[in-house]
């Protein structure tokens, strides 16, 4: 009952991007000269840099939320930091051994096997997806993120107890966690406030990462974290590349974007009250008429998670595609041209009316969105960095991952297609990770030492 | 106690940064990513600069090759100023280009250059200075808040200079000596950036930049 709803003012915005990418100079009859004549090009080039800037802020602060929470995890709580021998399935080369040639080896060989993982559940999601088995996919989403809600929740909630040597009762504990998940399921796979469910995002997010922190050898992170990043060059990039494919396909059928797995800086939610709007006004729209593609679009807020790492996702992808680049032309332009026309018409009035909910619309709609594996292996990247002790490692790694999002999302304003997120910030989170342990912290604990401040 | 000593060292250290960055910086995404990107080309030039210690080190005996390293060292850190400043001309040429006249600047901090650019200089120098005080303080603050330690145990153990010489006030001296520091890099920012802009306009436009190589030199030869 709900979900029907609440599916119905997502299917009518999907299909107003249908009508428009149809016939946008019916849409926008008042301001064809305006988007049709040269100047619109600039106009759409600034206004995206200054959303591209600010878009890059509203990537920054969960990211550093994220971040903050890992590494202030692996300060206080002594358990994520020690690895008691639990090792993940998918690493299975876990000797202790001092040769060095042998610890490459070996975690080259987990990469390889936890990328074999990746890859393979990539397909599989993509398989899924390709043939329309939203059930499946929503059940494995669903089924991720309640055991992270749940069990792994309370597994860090009892280490950080411990840690801070604070005892609460068991049914206190009992009451907060259950409600804790419960309300965290609902605004992840439901609704909720888009506040709080970007903090169940950043809190799983951070989980997760903790989860490969305390669990991967030591040396096998640096090689997961180059081969992933690797992979998901591959992935998004090339022609055939399996998320490039889920991008495309999402975008083929006007699924607002494949909802799952993605953190979005946008609005999802409030766009359900603005197409309520225009539920009135575009009724020519068909409305999506197979119930599975209900169920795609059912959740408003919805964003699912990794599944307990098996499978990694990550899409930095701006909403704006074609399309949507020519509703951004009509609506960027719309309201001054009308508004020198002045016709007080009220065909015109609807039109106007049309306009600025489209307008609001595409503001709410026009986030950044980046996958939640981005998160967890940023996080990965400074929790590791932050666990030998030394705060320059991981204020390098943290001011090097940033910068590498700003260049990727430099190149999103250049490129306007999906692009991986992870290759240029782990990049450049590794090589600061290494110079600035074997280089960098030497020549400034000299310093230091010397009581020069340079 | 070591706690609250370390958390009182960090509201010392930063406040005034802190207050600058809220006050022009935190309301503008631009300014915030070029906070950013000043913090980058500090770190890319204290890269270089060990990467050239570790070499020197090799050659000479200690003492030369460290002061030698430091002399480069803010060699470097000026010429990184300097090419963050080409940079960020070639971007507002890149920006005028797409910016019709009379228009509203798309990046306010990045196309008026020459309006506000030492505002621009602070925006930078304070992203600068920022994470030079940290890489210079986070280590050592984190000893402070070790278990029953005042200064730096590694010092004891290593330096060869005179533990003594702050004694208990060792935190505050350092805390003291990291504001400056932080407040120094914007005002040398500004500085060198104020000579890049009249360089070739006017006859004395190198005085700034070389004012603030002058005094950079100095800051870290009367540390010593």
């Amino acid at each position: 009952m709900e979900t029907r709803i609440s599916s119905n003012p997502q299917g009518n915005e999907a299909s107003g991007i249908l009508r428009n990418r149809g016939s946008p100079q019916q849409v926008y009859g008042t301001n064809q000269e305006s988007s049709s004549s040269g100047g619109g090009e600039p106009q759409i080039e600034e206004a995206e840099l200054k959303y591209g800037a600010s878009h890059v802020i509203h990537l920054f602060v969960p990211v550093s939320i994220c971040m903050a929470m890992v590494v202030f995890t692996m300060n206080t709580v002594p358990f994520y930091t020690v690895s008691n021998g639990a090792q993940l399935l998918y690493t299975p080369f876990v000797k202790e051994t001092d040769n060095i040639g042998e610890k490459a080896l070996m975690s080259i060989g987990n990469a390889l096997v936890l990328l074999c993982f990746v890859v393979v559940m990539t397909v599989l999601l993509i398989m899924f997806y390709k043939y329309r088995c939203y059930k499946i996919i929503h059940g494995w989403l669903i089924i991720s993120s309640f055991l992270l809600l749940f069990l792994f929740t309370s597994v860090y909630v009892q280490e950080v107890m411990k840690s801070f040597n604070v005892s609460a009762s068991t049914p206190t504990v009992w009451f907060c966690l259950i409600n804790y998940g419960i309300l965290g399921m609902m605004c992840i796979h439901w609704k909720g406030p888009l506040m709080l469910q970007q903090f169940y995002l950043i809190a799983m997010s951070a989980l997760m990462a903790l989860v490969f922190i305390k669990c991967l050898p030591e040396w096998t992170v640096w090689t997961v974290l180059f081969v992933i990043s690797v992979w998901d060059l591959i992935a998004v990039l090339t022609p055939k590349g399996p998320l490039r494919y889920l991008v495309e396909t999402a975008q083929e059928r006007n699924e607002p974007i494949f909802p799952a797995l993605i953190y979005s800086s946008g609005m999802l939610y409030p766009y359900t009250l603005v197409t309520t709007v225009m539920a009135g006004v575009g009724e020519t729209s068909p409305s999506p008429n197979t119930s599975e593609t209900n169920q795609g679009n059912e959740t408003p807020s919805t964003s699912g998670l990794l599944k307990s790492g098996k499978k990694v996702k990550r899409i930095a992808q701006k909403v704006k595609n074609d399309n949507e680049m020519q509703q951004q032309n009509g609506g960027e332009a719309g309201p001054s041209t009308s508004r020198q026309q002045r016709q007080p018409a009220q065909n015109e009035q609807q039109h106007q009316q049309y306009h600025r909910s489209e307008q609001q619309m595409q503001q709410e709609e026009r986030g950044v969105k980046l996958g939640l594996g981005d998160f967890i292996f940023y996080s990965v990247l400074v929790g590791k960095a932050s666990s030998y002790y030394d705060w320059n490692t991981t204020i390098a790694c943290y001011v090097a991952i940033l910068i590498g999002l700003c260049f990727t999302l430099l190149l999103l304003a250049v490129f306007k297609r999906a692009l991986p997120a992870l290759p240029i910030s782990i990049f450049f989170g590794l090589i600061f990770y290494f110079c600035t342990r074997w280089i960098i912290t030497p020549f400034v604990t000299e310093l230091t030492l010397q009581g020069i401040l340079v | 106690m070591g706690t609250l000593l370390t958390i009182s060292c960090y509201i010392f250290t930063f406040s005034p940064s802190f207050c600058i960055f809220c006050r022009f910086i935190a309301h503008d995404p631009v300014r915030i990513i070029l906070f950013f990107l000043g913090s980058f080309f500090w770190l890319v030039s204290i890269l270089f600069s060990s990467l050239i210690w570790l070499l020197l080190s090799q050659i000479l005996p200690k003492p030369q090759s460290f002061f030698l390293a430091i002399s480069t060292s803010i060699l470097i850190q000026e010429s990184s100023r300097i090419a963050y400043f080409l940079l960020l001309k070639a971007a507002q040429s890149g920006l005028n280009k797409i910016t019709k006249q009379g228009q509203i600047s798309v990046a306010p901090g990045v196309s008026d250059l020459q309006n506000s650019r030492h505002m621009l200089g602070l925006v930078c120098g304070l992203g600068m200075g920022v994470i030079s005080a940290l890489f210079l303080t986070m280590n050592a603050f984190a000893a402070f808040s070790g278990p029953g330690t005042i200064g730096m145990p590694e010092a004891l153990l290593k330096s060869t200079v005179d533990v003594n010489r702050a004694g208990k006030y060792l935190p505050a001296f350092y805390s003291a000596s990291a504001l400056l520091l932080s407040c120094f890099h914007v005002c040398w920012t500004i500085m060198i950036w104020d000579s890049c802009h009249r360089f070739g306009r006017m006859p004395t436009a190198y005085l700034p930049g070389f004012a603030a190589l002058i005094t950079h030199f100095a800051v870290a030869y009367l540390d010593s």
